[in-house]
């Protein structure tokens, strides 16, 4: 059961990114920082199922882990999902196409490492 | 941060055979074809620099730390959740609203997540992910400034790791998306 719900919460939240990051980008960049153009904006991603996908995956994401956290310690469940660090960035390499450099890498290692760390 | 709003829109400065709604963005521009530089709109100046980038991931940074911990702080009050029922759960979910710190939390988790969808309309996800994770480190460091707690030597050791972490990542490019697709199929 703990596997199972950490598996849903780690692909939760990094489908939810993902979907998110390509919804916008699809949108194109964000320049205009008046309310009715962000409220403009607002109404054009609302059309991208993308949008709505990655909230759902957030949704998964935060009631699997109020279930993990019901059965498990806070401090397995955050350590826990610092993976998705790793998975995310190569994802979007794979899924965004962004050119994912060694320094970028070896962030991902370090980040990954110290929030285990930190919430161990 | 208030923009002009009749401010020009964006002129597309690559519009051969790509989706309509995508706007190319700074690299694109600088790279456009026939050696003719783009006119540079000044009202734009704003667009894709390092400062826009730098004030939204803060924005970022900040609501999230600071809605997870009001938001916390608002639930402890409300009380454990009984049951995870559905019906129940949204019994509960509605009695919380009521509360004015779970309402902040709500709202400015609301604030960060437009500031995140922002940001990712330009920078990678792969940048912002990264970049975005020094929040552990600021609620570390806030609980142990703030709050009192005593931190142990395992978790500085993981704020140091994170902390260079998210330096290295700050030294790479915010966006690497048009360099690795190529501008117009080079």
């Amino acid at each position: 059961m703990t596997v199972f719900l950490l598996t849903l919460v780690i692909a939760g939240t990094v489908l939810g990114d993902l979907l998110k990051a390509a919804a916008m980008r699809r949108l194109g960049e964000i320049s205009q920082f008046g309310l009715r153009s962000l409220l403009d904006s607002a109404a054009a991603l609302a059309q991208n199922a993308f949008i709505w996908l990655s909230i759902a995956g957030y949704a998964v994401s935060f009631f699997a882990f109020m279930a993990l956290l019901s059965i498990e310690d806070v401090s397995f469940a955050v350590p826990a999902t610092a993976g998705a660090y790793v998975v995310e960035t190569l994802l979007a390499k794979v899924f965004l196409k962004e050119r994912i450099s060694m320094r970028r890498y070896a962030a991902t290692i370090l980040v990954s490492c110290g929030v285990v760390l930190i919430s161990w | 941060m208030g923009r002009s709003p009749n401010a020009a829109p964006l002129e597309p400065c690559a519009t051969s055979g790509r989706r309509a709604p995508v706007i190319p963005n700074r690299h694109a521009c600088k790279a456009s074809r026939g050696g003719a530089r783009p006119r540079i709109d000044p009202s734009l100046a704003f667009r894709g620099s390092e400062l826009k980038t730098t004030a939204f991931l803060l924005v970022v940074i900040i609501a999230n730390a600071l809605g997870n911990v009001v938001l916390g702080h608002g639930m402890e009050q409300v009380g454990s959740i009984a049951s995870y029922s559905p019906a129940d759960l949204i019994y509960s979910g509605l009695q919380a609203m009521a509360n004015p710190w779970v309402l902040g939390g709500v709202a400015l988790l609301l604030l960060f997540f437009v500031a995140h969808a922002i940001v990712l309309s330009w920078a990678d996800l792969s940048y912002v992910l990264l970049v975005t994770s020094i929040g552990y480190v600021l609620v570390a460091v806030l609980s142990w400034g703030f709050l009192g707690e005593t931190i142990s030597e395992t978790r500085w050791a993981g704020t140091l790791l994170v902390t260079l972490g998210v330096a290295l990542a700050g030294s790479t490019p915010v966006s690497t998306v048009e360099e690795s697709k190529g501008v117009d199929g080079t």
